[in-house]
């Protein structure tokens, strides 16, 4: 035995009560039952605290000898230290020590004595020792904890470093952990022991804290040295992960328990503003989470405060010191910031065969990369910022309030153009959504939708690159999916679907490649030629998972509904290309289970999804070659000129496929397979074959570029493991070709900066319609039917013919509403009649036909200022005009060079009373006797609702509407035939008929008081309850809300293993 | 085998089933990219039928529109027109007449047409005006619609048929002309659209080309018709022996006629008729005569800017053994915006009686042809009519069958010439519509016309009277029909079937 200051100046040793833990440690038990027999320490007694349960087993392995200082007892706590609060009560005195020890652990046999000669020689209150890896004693685990302001730990639970005695100084500190303390009994006792029911990992720091406030020294003591297993650390990790609201809530209220209360609203405010601070840089960097979670604890502190009272009051018993003499322990709140910019989320599982922990590479890569994206986009954004966003493409204004768009979807009746029982689109709701968020409300122009879409889609690239363990690779994926050529170009387009498409995208093969159960895998690996790095996945979080696609998937849908067959379609592709790389079984069949689960989205827009058409996904199908297509295939989206340099982004993909080993050969192939497929599909739609049937170039360009991600991030990522560590040879070369090209691959969006709009057009066509077709005129309500090529209509329509496409609109200026999709119905069909007699030349009185749905204009855009400009327009169909001019009742309107306008001469307002001819002609149906009917110089009187808009629109928003009309007549409604519509006269109801054959008509008997209403069939909000519900039920499966365990639910008696994994406490990444 | 190498293996047999299907689509994607791109769909609303003569379009339709030029309408005891609607379907349709007027706002008639049969519209019954020029809108598009002026004669009513136009067009050239003496020509400029149509006329005499401020930027309002007074005084092109007249729309398109009354010592009567809607390389006429009570001329009318060089063929009937190259021929220089006249009397070479001609020039699509047809009849009667002949179509199609929506009401022996245009001889069929549709009537229905040979035809069948009547052959024709008119006849042209060979 060595001399130790425990029994200097023949004093007797100072007793220790060793407290054995042995839960958790099953057969370990005697590993560190003999470790601390093995002690140098004189002065030792071991409490070997255990279960009912197990105690018949270790009492065997414990010394029986009468002399023997070894006691087994039974105990009935929890986590570490409830069983050492228990075990603890048990020893009677407090003139001694304890110290606590896990079962498996394995102290150096001088550890104790080290811990208790530094104890008493520093005068200390608890000591703890450095923890090493059992396996691997070379490797520290831990010397001591570091935490912050807000409770945190600064660093991760596993330093996993090389020892090289980096650690090895006796320091204060603010905690050590609770496995290897040694702590004086006194004080113990007078702190209380751990607070109870402290997650483990927690109890240890709040222990010290308090300790620290007691006037106690907290010391770090290297020399003395405990072996611990690393799957404790893995099942701590595990713990953590399962309970991360409980963890968040119970660091925070160690913090809030220790500060005074002067400095408690300080700390309340420093933690509300750093979590928010941290939310917004972790949206960006993927690790919003943690900061949420605390901003959740802090916001339900109201719940916690009569147990926070209580413990902050046992605290001002024993506090001696001020905050000033325990801040210096604690790391300032600068190094969580500058943590946040660093890391990304503290620990990962890393796969190499089996699940290892590895800390991750922590660089400020990631965040200068979002750094310069932003400051990118802003600059390239500078002249929306200063002179206002034009309304291109879906960049249109949103005038509506949350409640208003919530209503709009809300109703059974879709406004839009001649209106639709199918309801309105769930981008509605979506957008409500979004307006509800504070800031962010505020920020939806068109411009910061775009804006937003983008970010939303790099958040989601950056969140699917967590599979590659290296910063650089992400950096890569990062940039590459930022700076595409076929982003500026859909930013200038405003191209609403391409937009959706690349913020969705990422999201959901991110969601599906986790149902898959692919994580990191090891970064070293090559040799094992490891396919992916697969973990289980638990059935709850897979369902999780997949109700979150279905949900996104829907989400997107519901702005562009491509978004669904493109994502079902990404998913089997990524399946498929699994399979040809021998991926698990399971990672395919659950790429095609995502992939079924985002076709299921489909449901969950119903009904107006049921008016879906194949124009509907992609605006029409073209007519003719499109010779754009081929150098869209092979640029990536890239215009002319330097937008040809976009095609560079192929060679990384091919160098990748040559060169990339193991798991980064995988996702390369995954990505290569939706750059081919999306590259045959473009240069197929420039053939004219299947062109119906293919989305737009701009969306497969999206879908090429995310593909085209994962090869580069691929070749950056393996540029030492599969380029540098093998023989000199074409490899070398190949990938520095390929780094150049990656570099080259992005000028095209990094010069797209300079102009400042996107080279957005600076007077679009939606500039000019509010102007041209203005609301509210003296005639009263219309509508314009738009029929031109499907590229410059202003909004996605329904297909006549390849190269035709048509939509109606409402008179007044565009709504970011008039970009949502639009079911088809009867409408559809009628125009499409009409059109069909205007383009075979069947008729010269087209007007009529389109007449009794409120036609007024009809008009051909020309150019668009996107896909056509006046310098270079895209033509409109041909001899479509000249058609138009040959009707007889359509006449030539002056209108800006950007459209050629019609009016129809023979429209009928979209609500109306008919007398005379037009009453006679309501009455027949069909073509013919439209095409016969006298609607010259009748009486009409138009109808609309009191703030102009249409009396239909009225009806269904505010209920029923009262007028009166001068005489016998009929009352038209320039809506498909509903039955559903009654009028209310002073005899009674009128049931409605169908006016010329398709529309709403009430034969009105006499002049007077007649009430119009619509009788909403119960069926209708029936089905949007139910939609309701179903979107309630997938945010619900797919958020995981947690619900708090209540103490009651513990019981005594339960086994003390019995840490029970329930369904909503799936691991959470 | 190593395990080093078994990996190694494993490694190269998972990356190339990739590279092979790289391959292949790259492959493929070059392939693609090199094929032809044939023929693909194009967008195209371009079914706007060529401006031609005026003809039945076929196949199905929802309706189709008539525009007739114009008849008088003043009041005037025996001065009126009619617009007759013939249904060639198998239903009874209806068709919704619109009246056009100078004086009155337009009105509308629906008639009911049954199967296989015709209808006349009394136009001066239903709207006044100076003319009043109709349209036609026939639902379900099987059918045709000619127009007929009628005018008092010392020797009973004279009329003039003219084929009503399915298009109509925003240039206009009327080649004959004629102001001497009492002489009076009418232009009728109808707009049967809901846009106001703005046109430049000018007047081409022998004094050159005229373009009066009065008529320049004239406006012709929706639905309505515009009449000008070529021979007016002070503002037009009094007293011309010839003038020919040149319609231009800025933007949109109208219905251009002609007028003509004339009562001196070389014409007689009343012609209304169609303008021609375009300037050709060739112009036929199936129907000439010459002879000492009859007098034939032709305006050339040359709108272009350069002066051209055109041949008259004249083929006289009866040389069936001769090809339409061997005609008698004669050329005339037409200086530009000018109208050159050839008298079919003048020529020595042109044995008296029927002929056809053509008119051709080697400059492009430049002339206009209009023959003035004056016949004397025993009763010293002058009875004249003026048509443009049929235009070489710019896809060069012409029509197999020629339709008649009424024949005479009484028997016409030669009432219809037909010239055969092919170098082949032709099978010609001459039929009705009956209650079940087409029948051949009469022994002599059915005959052969020889190669590039002109053919008279009877209808004197009692089957064919007051009857559509269809003249079909087995190859290209064109057919002109002799109108009674008092105790005369003028000259009018059927109505063209779908130019399709």
């Amino acid at each position: 035995m060595r001399d130790s200051l425990g029994g200097v100046e023949g004093r007797e040793l100072v007793p220790v009560v060793a407290v054995l833990a042995t839960h958790q440690s099953g057969d370990d038990v005697a590993r560190s039952l003999a470790a601390l027999r093995q002690q140098t320490y004189g002065s030792l007694r071991m409490l070997v605290a255990c279960d009912y349960s197990d105690i018949e087993r270790v009492g065997g392995l414990v010394s029986h000898d009468d002399n023997t200082s070894e006691v087994v007892c039974e105990v009935v706590g929890g986590s570490f230290p409830d069983v050492a609060n228990e075990a603890t009560g048990l020893v009677e005195g407090d003139n001694g020590l304890f110290w606590f020890i896990e079962g498996g652990t394995s102290p150096e046999p001088d550890a104790l004595e080290r811990l208790v000669d530094e104890l008493l020689q520093s005068n200390a209150g608890i000591v703890g020792p450095k923890i090493v890896h059992l396996e691997e004693r070379s490797r520290v685990q831990a010397v001591g904890i570091a935490v912050d302001r807000l409770g945190e730990r600064a660093g991760p639970l596993d330093l996993d470093e090389i020892d090289q005695e980096q650690h090895d100084r006796v320091r204060d500190v603010l905690a050590v952990d609770a496995s290897g303390m040694l702590v004086r009994a006194d004080l113990f006792r007078r702190l209380g022991g751990f607070a109870p029911g402290l997650t483990h990992g927690t109890a240890d720091i709040d222990l010290c804290w308090r300790a620290h406030y007691a006037g106690a020294r907290v010391v770090v003591v290297p020399d003395a040295v405990i072996a611990r297993p690393q799957s404790f650390v893995l099942n701590l990790v595990e713990e953590r992960q399962r309970g991360q609201a409980q963890f968040a809530r119970d660091q925070l209220d160690a913090a809030l328990v220790a500060v005074t209360a002067r400095q408690f609203p300080v700390r309340v405010l420093q933690t509300f503003a750093v979590s928010l601070l941290q939310i917004v840089l972790g949206i960006f960097l993927g690790a919003a989470r943690q900061p949420a979670r605390r901003l959740r604890a802090l916001l339900t502190l109201p719940l916690r405060l009569s147990s926070l009272r209580e413990r902050r009051r046992q605290m001002e018993a024993i506090r001696l010191v001020s905050d000033a003499d325990v801040s210096p322990f604690l790391q300032p709140i600068s190094n969580r910031l500058l943590s946040s910019l660093r890391s990304h989320d503290a620990d990962v599982v890393v796969t190499s065969g089996a699940p290892v922990i590895r800390q991750r590479e922590r660089t400020y890569g990631p965040t200068l990369a979002w750094f310069l994206i932003v400051l990118g986009i802003l600059i390239g954004s500078r002249e929306f910022i200063r002179s206002g966003v034009p309304g291109v493409g879906a960049w249109l204004p949103v005038d509506l309030s949350t409640g208003e768009l919530l209503a709009r979807w809300w109703s059974p009746w879709d406004a839009r153009g001649v209106g639709s029982t199918l309801g309105s689109a769930g981008g509605f709701v979506v957008l409500a959504a979004l307006r509800a968020v504070p800031l962010v409300g505020s920020l939806l122009t068109g411009w910061g939708l775009g804006v937003g879409a983008v970010i939303c889609g790099l958040i989601g690239i950056q969140r699917i690159s967590d599979v590659y363990p290296t910063t650089r690779p992400r950096v890569v994926a990062l940039i590459v999916y930022a700076a595409g050529p076929v982003v500026p170009a859909v930013l200038g387009a405003g191209d609403v679907e391409a937009l959706t498409v690349y913020a969705v995208l990422p999201w959901i093969v991110h969601l599906a490649r986790r149902l898959a159960g692919i994580v990191a895998a090891d970064s070293s690996t090559v040799e094992g030629d490891l396919v992916d790095g697969v973990l289980v996945v638990q059935p709850a979080q897979r369902r999780r998972l997949v109700s979150a696609i279905v949900l996104i998937s829907a989400a997107g849908g519901s702005i562009a509904p491509v978004v669904i067959p493109v994502a079902v379609a990404t998913l089997v592709l990524l399946a498929f290309s699994s399979w040809l790389m021998r991926s698990e079984s399971v990672v395919v069949t659950r790429f095609l289970t995502a992939a079924g689960a985002a076709a299921v989205s489909y449901l969950l827009l119903l009904p107006s999804s049921l008016g879906w058409r194949w124009s509907t996904l992609n605006g029409g199908e073209l007519a003719g070659v499109v010779a754009e297509n081929a150098r869209n295939a092979a640029t990536f989206g890239g215009d002319a000129g330097v937008g040809l340099l976009g095609a560079a982004l192929l060679v990384p993909l091919a160098a990748a496929l040559l060169i990339t080993r193991a798991w980064r050969l995988t996702w390369a192939v995954r990505g290569a397979s939706l750059v081919l497929v999306g590259m045959a599909s473009l240069v197929f739609a420039g053939r004219g074959v299947a062109t119906a049937y293919l989305p737009t170039a701009s969306v497969l360009s999206v879908v090429m570029l995310f593909g085209a991600t994962f090869p580069a991030a691929g070749i950056a990522g393996g540029f030492g493991s599969d380029v540098l560590d093998r023989s000199f040879g074409w490899r070398q070369p190949l990938a520095l070709i390929a780094h150049i090209a990656i570099v080259l691959g992005v000028v095209p969006g990094v010069l797209s900066v300079g102009a400042g709009d996107w080279n957005a057009a600076e007077y679009p066509i939606s500039s000019v319609v509010a102007s041209q077709f203005p609301s509210n005129p003296a005639t009263g309500p219309y509508r314009v039917l738009w029929v031109g090529d499907p590229r410059v209509l202003p909004m996605r329509g329904h297909q006549f013919e390849p190269g035709v496409a048509f939509v109606i609109t409402d008179s007044g200026g565009l709504e970011i509403g008039d970009s949502f999709p639009r079911a088809e119905g009867d409408v559809a069909d009628a125009v499409r009649e009409a059109l069909s007699s205007l383009a075979d030349g069947s008729t010269s009185r087209v007007g009529r036909l389109l007449g009794p749905l409120g036609i007024r204009f009809i008009a051909v855009p020309v150019a668009d200022g996107v896909a056509s400009t006046l310098d270079d327009p895209i033509a409109p169909p041909a001899g479509l005009t000249e058609v138009l001019a040959a009707q007889l009742d359509v006449g030539v309107v002056q209108s800006p060079p950007t459209l050629e306008v019609f009016v129809n001469r023979s429209w009928i307002p979209p609500a109306a009373f008919l007398t005379g001819g037009a009453e006679i002609a309501s009455r027949n149906a069909g073509i013919e006797s439209l095409l016969l009917a006298d609607l010259d110089g009748i009486s009409s009187v138009a109808l609309y609702g009191e703030d102009g808009e249409e009396f239909v629109d009225a009806v269904l928003a505010n209920g029923a509407q009262r007028l009166t009309v001068p005489s016998a007549g009929v009352l038209h409604l320039g809506i498909p035939f509903d039955r559903h519509w009654q009028v209310e006269t002073a005899d009674g109801f009128i049931a409605p008929r169908a006016g010329f054959g398709q529309t709403v008509a009430f034969d009105i008997p006499a002049g007077g008081e007649i009430a119009v209403s619509y009788d909403t069939p119960l069926s209708a909000y029936f089905v949007k309850v139910v939609i309701a519900l179903a979107w309630i039920a997938m945010l619900l499966a797919a958020t995981r809300p947690e619900r708090r365990k209540r103490p009651a639910q513990v019981g005594l008696n339960e086994p003390v293993m019995a840490f029970g994994v329930s369904d909503e406490q799936e691991v959470d990444e | 085998m190593s395990s080093e190498a078994q990996r190694r293996a494993r490694r190269l047999n998972r990356r190339h089933p990739m590279l092979v299907v790289m391959l292949l689509t790259t492959t493929a994607l070059v392939w693609l990219a090199r094929q032809d791109r044939g023929v693909v769909g194009v967008a195209s609303f371009n079914v706007a039928p060529e401006v031609w003569v005026p003809y039945v379009p076929d196949g199905e339709m929802l309706e189709s529109t008539w525009f007739c030029p114009g008849v008088p309408a003043s009041g005037e005891t025996d001065v009126g027109g009619a617009v007759v609607v013939t249904n060639t379907s198998d239903q009874s349709t209806a068709a919704r007449v619109t009246f056009l007027s100078d004086l009155a706002t337009a009105r509308t008639k629906i008639v009911e047409i049954p199967a296989f049969d015709r209808v006349q519209v009394d136009v001066d019954a239903e709207q006044q005006g100076t003319f009043v020029a109709t349209t036609v809108e026939l639902l379900g598009g099987g059918g045709l619609v000619e127009q007929r002026a009628f005018y008092p004669t010392s020797s009973g009513l004279g009329q003039s048929v003219s084929a009503c136009s399915t298009t109509l067009s925003s240039e206009w050239y009327l080649a004959e002309g004629y102001t001497v003496d009492l002489a009076e020509q009418f232009v009728l400029l109808s707009n049967p659209s809901a846009d106001q149509v703005v046109v430049d006329v000018a007047f081409h005499t022998s004094a050159g080309l005229m373009e009066p401020s009065a008529y320049t930027g004239l406006p012709v309002n929706p639905y309505s018709v515009r009449v000008i007074d070529v021979g007016v005084e002070g503002g037009g092109a009094r007293g011309e022996a010839s003038v020919g007249v040149s319609v231009r729309a800025a933007r949109g398109a109208l219905m251009v006629g002609r007028s003509m009354t004339a009562n001196d010592d070389r014409r007689g009567g009343s012609s209304v008729s169609t303008g021609a809607p375009l300037t050709a390389d060739r112009w036929w006429f199936a129907d000439g005569l010459k002879g000492p009570e009859v007098t034939e001329r032709f305006s050339v009318m040359n709108p272009t800017d350069a002066a051209v060089s055109v041949i008259a063929t004249f083929f006289p009937a009866g040389e069936i053994d001769e090809t339409l190259t061997a005609g008698v021929s004669t050329t005339v220089d037409v200086p530009s915006d000018d109208v050159v006249v050839v008298d079919a009397g003048s020529l020595a070479e042109l044995p008296e009686g029927s002929h056809s001609v053509v008119f051709s020039t080697l400059d492009g699509r430049s002339i206009v042809v209009d023959r003035a047809l004056t016949r004397v009849s025993e009763s010293g009667l002058k009875v004249t009519s003026v048509s443009p002949g049929v235009p070489e179509r710019r896809d060069g199609l012409l029509p197999t069958a020629w339709l008649i929506p009424a024949a005479p009401s009484v028997e016409v022996s030669d009432g219809a010439v037909l010239l055969n245009l092919d170098d082949v001889e032709q099978e010609v069929t001459v039929s009705t519509y009956g209650s079940n549709g087409l029948v051949e009537v009469g022994s002599s229905s059915r005959f052969t016309v020889p190669a590039a040979s002109q053919q008279l035809i009877d209808l004197t069948d009692i089957g064919l009277l007051g009857r559509p009547v269809v003249v079909s052959s087995s190859g290209r024709i064109i057919v002109e029909r002799r109108v009674p008119s008092s105790d005369s006849f003028s000259n009018a042209w059927a109505i063209a079937g779908m130019p399709c060979c």
